[in-house]
């Protein structure tokens, strides 16, 4: 057999048992919760629900009790959920009731999508040349001085530094305005609106997207990049270039990075798997249109139709984004598992 | 005799490590804070009620401690406040890593020794927890325990999440040191296999475990401050993430309440750094292959 | 010249102490002596490769470029005018140093580039011909590392460093982890070519029965020090230093059912040698002066020189 094709269906083996792993880690958290909160949930509900008409309140305690499997049968409870998990058919929504809560997460998402896989694509890159160039640089200064810039980068989270930088940007230079980012509707008919879309979006983005960036290129791709390069600058194949005077430039493109691109891209996978649920308290924090902000007003209300939905599709997301990128992008980079031995 | 040259290797380690300016900062700044955090045992009972102090007032040296670093919307000391929240924090993140990385390092383990399908199956397992969005799955979670949670049992539904990584990274280091020649010729020498575990394998694995535990106390007050934020914490008690929930909720962000908002984000920042130093410099000491060293 | 690893300010190996050695045209010359003992950083100094932490002081003076000394050149002008193109090297584990990233062919292709300033096309059919003079199919090129035998891949590698017809070829530890067979085959490959180009082969290795077949002159290490010079028949014939004496005998011969004895003892601890002569500890012979002062060199015949208390004339 060639060895894409096994390696494919390696790879797809290990997705379908990692979203049926998944779907179970769901269930049974799910279940694992104490029925008496459900009456908790209900009483927030009703509670803030003067404007609720009696049959919808039936309708949200039909949700609920569903989903937290107190109708039905054990198996019926296990493959209704089965079958929600997988068309994140979670219900009805709370927060815009009665549209359904899938409906409401599609139309945040592409918000969410966009900032991560733009910056995530960029902080990667970034990352990589940056730490491999560093790994090279004759100057200690500005080698130090990024490494320690690193190491004090990598462990904060994105959130804790876009507060910092609201804080900065919002009392010490006042260039970026903070009011909440509404969503344009889009349609677009004429190239003014384009326009509009455009420059709302870059307004939007500009804050989370820079903290993301900052975070993530200068500390955690350059560290990891860095380190893998001092591992590989030892490796013996690079040693050799050395003695045969291959010049330094090509040594660091086709033999250093070259060689960390295949651990490199598998944590890209990883990386690229959160475009769903990576910056969900950032978005929030920046009023940014996307699922961090639908989360919020959801968990405010007790909304589980859309923590569910955004849930299942981050979990699917992960898996399928590990899948493709495990599996194509792998075996363009490897040569190993392009060609048979 | 065992146990005294125990002590003897770990001062040798402690004064090796010493030697790293990494470390020594990053000691330096988790004592400070620890410091701080055990103020909060002398705060007065009525920091925690509302309006006792007048309202957004900046900070004054001159009166008593309690208006040091101003007073909050809710008319409450910022320094108390602060003192009381970087104790809970620092609380839940040592108990989720006193959970989570030792659930960690025994399913590590497990998974180590472990052959064929057994080991199939935790490998899978593990896996899925490491790739499996960790905030969303916490926040259905928080979300249905809210009424119950305390400062002690949020470290364990933390500790869901958290055992993935550190069983992960036992689990390969028990596999690469059980492939390395001392431990066949330990085995084919008829020690056994508790033993060499025991004696040959776990030294190794500690080392790591330790970088392990700070990185969960790192993860775990993160994770904290993010279900804050989303209001999903005690939001009776004080932590830095509940903090930063009162300072979003009063719009002190766009009031210009900077003594209010600072010092939740520096604490957050020195926490992450101080314990993030510690652990780069246990995971330098251990693989020596990442000391560099420009060629 | 001295060639020292500095581990911090306090620790240094000093792996190589005070050796002279002289390299001539169309010679093969052996390197011999235990693991540990300095030849292979001797070799790296002589190639001018110098990578932190191993520093080297002295003067490495190359007559063919008018008496350049490669330690004080830069290390941008040896890639450019020596590596490869005057000097080239054979490394240690050779089945394992090409890049498995990059195809055979590339592995040539970059050189020739390099080297004689081609085009893409013209150097690959420059290295097709090149492949075949060596013996090996052209659709070598066409394969990545992985897809090669290990003996193969070692072709490969000393056909890379043959490319540029070079005057000195080193090779470190050429043959271990080869079967006896293709230990043969590419040690004969080695000395054609070298025999053709009329280049020097500086061959490194603990193998002293590499020694005997292929060189004509062998330096003997002990401890970063060249204890015995010698033309290669002389030597194995009749063995001054005690240390070649021991290495020597350690060799099985034909017809002789003696037990073979070896050396007691490990070489010393280069960070703190003993005082005197390095190998007194392990020394069947060793004198008073051996454990205070360090032997001087002795030259006992025609281009044979000692380094031993036992042949100094006091």
């Amino acid at each position: 057999m060639h060895p894409f094709v096994k390696h494919f269906i390696n790879r797809t083996i290990v997705l379908v048992v990692t979203l049926f792993i998944a779907f179970n880690i769901s269930y049974f958290l799910l279940r694992a919760i104490p029925t008496s909160a459900v009456d908790t949930m209900l009483n927030a509900i009703a509670q803030m629900g003067q404007r609720l008409d009696p049959e919808e309140f039936m309708r949200m305690r039909q949700t609920l009790l569903e989903l937290f499997g107190l109708t039905g049968s054990p198996l019926d409870q296990y493959l209704s959920y089965l079958r929600r998990f997988f068309t994140l058919d979670f219900g009805a929504s709370f927060i815009v009731f009665p549209r359904p809560a899938r409906e409401v997460v599609l139309r945040y998402l592409p918000w969410t999508v966009g900032l991560l896989l733009f910056t995530t694509v960029i902080s990667w890159s970034l990352g990589n040349i940056l730490g491999v160039t560093v790994s090279f640089a004759k100057n200690r200064y500005i080698s130090r001085f990024l490494e320690n810039l690193a190491i004090v980068l990598y462990p904060i989270p994105y959130y804790v530094f876009s507060l910092a930088l609201i804080y900065i940007f919002a009392f010490l230079i006042p260039i970026f305005t903070l009011s909440p980012a509404t969503m344009p509707a889009i349609r677009i008919s004429t190239l003014h609106d384009l326009l509009n879309v455009v420059i709302h979006l870059m307004k939007a983005a500009s804050l989370p997207a820079i903290s993301i960036i900052v975070i993530s290129a200068f500390g955690w791709w350059f560290i990891s990049s860095r380190n893998l390069s001092l591992v590989a600058m030892t490796e013996d194949y690079v040693i050799y270039a050395r003695l045969r005077g291959i010049d330094v430039g090509r040594i660091r493109r086709d033999y250093v990075l070259r060689g960390i691109m295949v651990p490199q891209v598998t944590a890209l996978a990883l990386a690229l798997g959160a475009i769903f649920s990576g910056a969900l308290v950032t978005e929030y924090i920046f009023a940014y249109p996307g699922l961090g902000s639908l989360l919020y007003q959801a968990i405010i209300i007790g909304d589980y139709p859309i923590a569910l939905t955004i849930l299942s599709l981050s979990m699917i997301g992960v898996t399928l984004a590990t899948w493709f990128l495990d599996t194509f992008v792998y075996y363009l980079v490897d040569p190993r598992i392009r060609y048979a031995r | 005799m065992y146990i005294n040259t125990r002590i003897r290797v770990f001062i040798d380690v402690l004064k090796s490590l010493s030697r790293y300016g990494r470390f020594r900062v990053g000691i330096a700044i988790i004592a400070i804070l620890i410091a701080l955090s055990l103020i909060s045992l002398a705060s007065p009972p009525r920091y925690k009620q509302w309006y006792v102090y007048p309202k957004d007032r900046p900070p004054q040296l001159t009166s008593s401690i309690d208006m040091i670093l101003g007073t909050t919307t809710n008319g409450r000391s910022v320094f108390w406040i602060m003192v009381n929240a970087l104790a809970n924090s620092l609380c839940i993140g040592l108990l989720t890593a006193l959970i989570g990385s030792h659930i960690g390092l025994l399913i590590g383990l497990l998974a180590g020794i472990s052959r064929g399908k057994t080991e199939l199956g935790f490998i899978l397992l593990i896996d899925s927890f490491v790739v499996l969005p960790g905030l969303p799955i916490l926040i259905v979670l928080a979300l249905a325990l809210k009424q119950s949670m305390t400062i002690h049992t949020i470290p364990l539904i933390l500790s869901v999440i958290a055992w993935a990584w550190p069983a992960r990274n036992v689990r390969s280091i028990a596999l690469s040191v059980m492939s390395r020649d001392f431990i066949t010729i330990a085995s084919f020498s008829g020690i056994k296999f508790r033993s060499i575990l025991l004696y040959e394998v776990m030294p190794y694995v500690l080392g790591w475990h330790l970088t392990n535990f700070i990185n969960t106390i790192i993860w775990a007050i993160g994770m904290e401050t993010a279900l804050a934020i989303f209001g999903l914490s005690i939001l009776s008690e004080d932590t830095l993430g509940t903090m930063l929930y009162w300072v979003l909720n009063f719009n002190a962000l766009f009031r210009g309440l900077w003594w209010w908002i600072l010092p939740p984000i520096v604490l957050l920042i020195l926490i992450f750094i101080g314990f993030y130093l510690i652990s780069v410099s246990v995971s330098t000491y251990l693989n020596p292959r990442l000391r560099g060293g420009v060629a | 010249m001295f060639g020292e690893y500095v581990i911090s300010p306090q620790v240094s190996i000093k792996a190589v102490n005070n050796v002279s050695i002289e390299l001539k045209k169309n010679e093969v010359i052996g390197i011999a002596g235990e693991s540990g003992c300095g030849k292979s950083t001797l070799i790296k100094i002589l190639y001018g490769f110098l990578q932190p932490p191993l520093t080297a002081s002295g003067k490495v003076l190359l007559n063919t470029k008018g008496g350049l000394d490669l330690l004080s050149v830069s290390e941008d002008y040896k890639r450019e005018n020596i590596w490869w193109k005057i000097m080239s090297y054979i490394p240690q584990n050779s089945m394992n140093v090409l890049n498995p990233f990059m195809k055979i062919g590339d592995h040539f292709v970059e050189l020739l580039r390099k080297h004689l300033k081609i085009e893409k096309d013209e150097a690959y059919r420059v290295a097709e011909e090149y492949v075949m003079s060596m013996g090996m199919r052209k659709d070598v090129l066409k394969a990545f590392p992985h897809q090669l035998s290990g003996g193969m891949r070692q072709r490969v590698v000393v056909s890379l460093a043959l490319l540029l017809k070079p005057s000195i070829i080193f090779a470190d530890e050429p043959t271990t982890a080869v079967d006896v067979v293709l230990q043969k085959v590419l040690l004969q490959l080695l000395t054609d070519k070298q025999k053709e180009l009329g280049a020097t082969l500086v061959v490194v290795t603990h193998d002293m029965g590499v020694h005997a077949m292929i060189t004509q002159k062998v330096a003997v290490m002990y401890a970063g020090r060249v204890v015995e010079e010698a033309p290669t028949e002389p030597l194995f014939e009749d063995p001054k230093h005690p240390y070649t004496q021991a290495l020597i005998n350690s060799l099985p011969r034909l017809g002789d059912d003696r037990p073979r004895i070896g050396l007691s003892g490990s070489p010393p601890d280069l960070r703190n040698p003993p005082p005197g002569c390095e190998f007194h500890p392990r020394c069947p012979y060793a004198m008073d002066i051996c454990r205070r002062e360090k032997p001087l060199r002795v030259k006992i015949d025609k281009d044979r020189y000692v380094v031993c208390w036992l042949y100094a004339k006091r």
